[in-house]
């Protein structure tokens, strides 16, 4: 069996895990620890200290694995090691928590010197909560061009598939096929 | 003669007591580095390193890969060096320090290139608008996309892997060239693709779109 990878990464409490979770056909692994620190703790009960990991099965020869990094920048070190060999890296970054922005610059940064995986940033839109546009955010967080911001609900399926269809055409135009 | 492991005599020892003897005579080392296997010698006059030697380079980027050997033997052989014309200057410190900074590079350059018998494609998505390049990246460019190795690219323009893989690094940096695997050395065919075959892509969109 034929194993590849995709990353989903993005600031604490983004969605990462939600994203996963939408996704997967089989339960979710995660390594999940109670938050700390005050400042996460309003937030969420807890975080992800390790990863996160979903499986799709393609078919009887390949399988496509998941993986989310943790969201804290103290946690970088499992960002290199799961970014390694990735086909490609998708950076959520929740549309309304502005605090977390220069966070996603700092991430996308990290990947864009520690890989040459194609790059995507999904926009995702918690209900009811205002939030930046595509536009905004490409301003935001300097965005090259080659980096394309895709919206997305990571609790609905379909928007989930659609940036995930759309990062596939980008490993495609960009990747490392053969 | 003095001879023996890396494992028993670490090169900084060996070169310490070739030093501190005052020897003169030839260092013959051979071993593996983070650049693959290395072989050749380093001619000592009274203790000082005055040339090197290995079957790629002369000089100071031969002391500097030879310097990298981690795991490897030994050889010191006293002899005449009067015919060897001197081509390092550098005190035995000095050289150390330049194939550690060299290592250290190395290990950042990694972020990028997973090895310096990579192969790499030319790739036009993505890049900047304008880029000025120097005619040695021109150069390796223009190698690189033959389908040469960073390693058969420092050979033929009598660089370093350190100095190609730098230039390498920028270029990957600015989306101009891409991994695609890696070459046995020995054999020149490709033993390592990297990323995904066309096919398999394929068959994703398919099975996503049935999710």
């Amino acid at each position: 069996m034929k194993r590849y990878k995709i990353i989903i990464s993005g600031p604490f409490a983004a969605g990462k895990t939600t994203f996963i979770q939408t996704i997967t056909e089989i339960a979710p692994i995660s390594t999940e620890a109670k938050t700390t620190r005050n400042d996460e703790s309003r937030v969420k009960d807890s975080t992800t200290v390790a990863m996160d990991f979903g499986r799709i099965t393609i078919d009887g020869e390949n399988v496509l694995h998941i993986f989310g990094t943790p969201g804290q920048f103290r946690f970088n070190y499992m960002w290199s090691i799961l970014g390694k060999d990735a086909l490609g890296i998708i950076v959520i970054v929740d549309s309304g928590a502005k605090e977390t922005f220069d966070d996603a610059r700092d991430m996308i940064n990290f990947f864009r010197v520690k890989t040459d995986a194609p790059i995507l940033v999904a926009l995702n839109q918690f209900d009811g909560k205002d939030g930046v546009s595509k536009e905004e955010i490409r301003k935001i967080l300097n965005l090259p061009k080659w980096i394309p911001v895709v919206e997305c609900n990571a609790k609905d399926k379909e928007s989930v598939k659609n940036v995930l269809l759309t990062l596939f055409k980008l490993i495609m135009a960009q990747g490392n096929v053969y | 003669m003095l001879e023996g492991s890396l494992r028993d005599f670490s090169l900084d020892e060996v070169l310490q007591m070739v030093s501190m003897g005052e020897k003169t005579g030839r260092l013959e080392l051979k071993g593996e580095t983070p650049f693959g296997k290395k072989e050749g010698s380093i001619f000592f006059k009274n203790g000082e390193v005055i040339d090197a030697q290995t079957n790629e380079y002369a000089g100071e980027p031969a002391i500097v890969d030879l310097l990298n050997i981690k795991e490897g033997y030994f050889k010191f052989v006293p002899q005449d060096v009067s015919g060897i014309k001197r081509s390092v200057t550098k005190s035995i410190p000095d050289l150390v320090l330049l194939a550690t900074s060299k290592l250290d590079e190395w290990e950042k350059i990694k972020n990028k290139i997973s090895s310096v018998d990579s192969v790499f494609r030319l790739s036009t998505e993505g890049i900047p608008d304008r880029i000025h390049l120097s005619p040695t990246q021109w150069k390796i460019i223009s190698l690189l996309g033959k389908g040469l190795t960073i390693r058969e690219v420092a050979l033929k323009l009598n660089m370093t892997v350190i100095d190609v893989s730098k230039d390498v690094y920028g270029l990957v940096a600015l989306r101009i060239l891409k991994e695609v695997g890696e070459k046995d050395p020995d054999k020149g065919v490709m033993v390592k693709r990297k990323g995904a075959p066309r096919s398999f892509i394929a068959r994703l969109f398919e099975r996503f779109k049935r999710l």
